[in-house]
């Protein structure tokens, strides 16, 4: 079995434009480094989960809804402030921080959406169906999202 | 993203091929605008090719549904893929839209009213 661990920190202008593309270069990077560990690792069956695709959609959108957020509630679409992204990935768990240089919100008393057919209020929502653990620092202008390699605790390890 | 509509009897069928992403959401907007500006209101909107979809996205369907329902008309879906469908269950929103398994269903429950 080999151990690995990988990183990546990157900035950004909060602006809409860049939500695709950061979101799409995220997800392959992290897609090509666990690929890369379950070829070497092919006949060690604990060592990372047999679906490749658990780096999918369900991460896809998860990442695309936290840069939302960090960019229009956080920053307010003000392209002179920064959204950062980074993320850490070792043989257990995949790490994201998102983080915006707005003034955070009350995520201790956050509900989603109050009307089924709102038109807004759903990407924590989602966010919190695909990852395993999410943590927000205390003003509420970052967050963790944590999902566990092979031993997934969702349901929807598929998603 | 293409958005390609056909029409079957009193009813528009509208297919989505690719993603809703931002850079692909203004495409959207101006397509269901016309939509919803157009005489027919029965629309069946079939996912089938569409990959991927986000809240913001979601939205943009809840905004047009709100629109055809107040002019007496409604959107079905059709055709969801596994991933969409999961979202739409986690959402809600299935028990907001009328979702069938595929086109010809869809089409037909606004034939048999």
């Amino acid at each position: 079995m080999i151990l690995f661990e990988n990183q990546l920190y990157l900035e950004f202008p909060a602006k809409r434009d860049y939500i695709d593309f950061v979101s799409n270069k995220v997800v392959s990077s992290i897609n090509t480094i666990a690929q890369e560990v379950h070829s070497q690792n092919i006949t060690d069956e604990l060592t990372m989960s047999q679906d490749l695709n658990i780096f999918g959609f369900g991460m896809n959108l998860s990442i695309d809804e936290a840069l939302k957020n960090a960019i229009v509630h956080g920053n307010k679409s003000d392209p002179r402030k920064k959204v950062a992204l980074s993320y850490y990935i070792n043989s257990e768990k995949l790490e994201i921080i998102v983080r915006d240089e707005g003034i955070g919100f009350d995520h201790k008393n956050y509900k989603s959406l109050a009307e089924v057919d709102a038109e807004a209020g759903r990407g924590l929502l989602l966010i919190g169906n695909f990852m395993d653990e999410i943590i927000f620092n205390d003003p509420g202008n970052e967050i963790k999202m944590i999902k566990y390699l092979g031993k997934s605790k969702t349901a929807r390890e598929d998603f | 993203m293409e958005i390609t509509t056909k029409d079957c009897n009193d009813v528009k069928v509208v297919s989505f091929k690719g993603r809703i992403v931002y850079d692909t959401e203004e495409i959207v907007k101006r397509e269901t605008e016309k939509l919803v500006k157009g005489p027919v209101k029965n629309l069946v909107f079939n996912f089938g090719e569409l990959t991927y979809i986000n809240s913001s996205g979601l939205g943009l369907l809840i905004n047009v549904l709100k629109q055809v329902r107040a002019a007496k008309g409604d959107v079905k879906l059709s055709n969801l893929r596994p991933e969409l469908m999961e979202l739409f269950k986690i959402t809600s929103l299935n028990s907001v839209f009328d979702i069938s398994p595929d086109e010809e269903t869809a089409v037909n429950k606004f034939i048999k009213k």
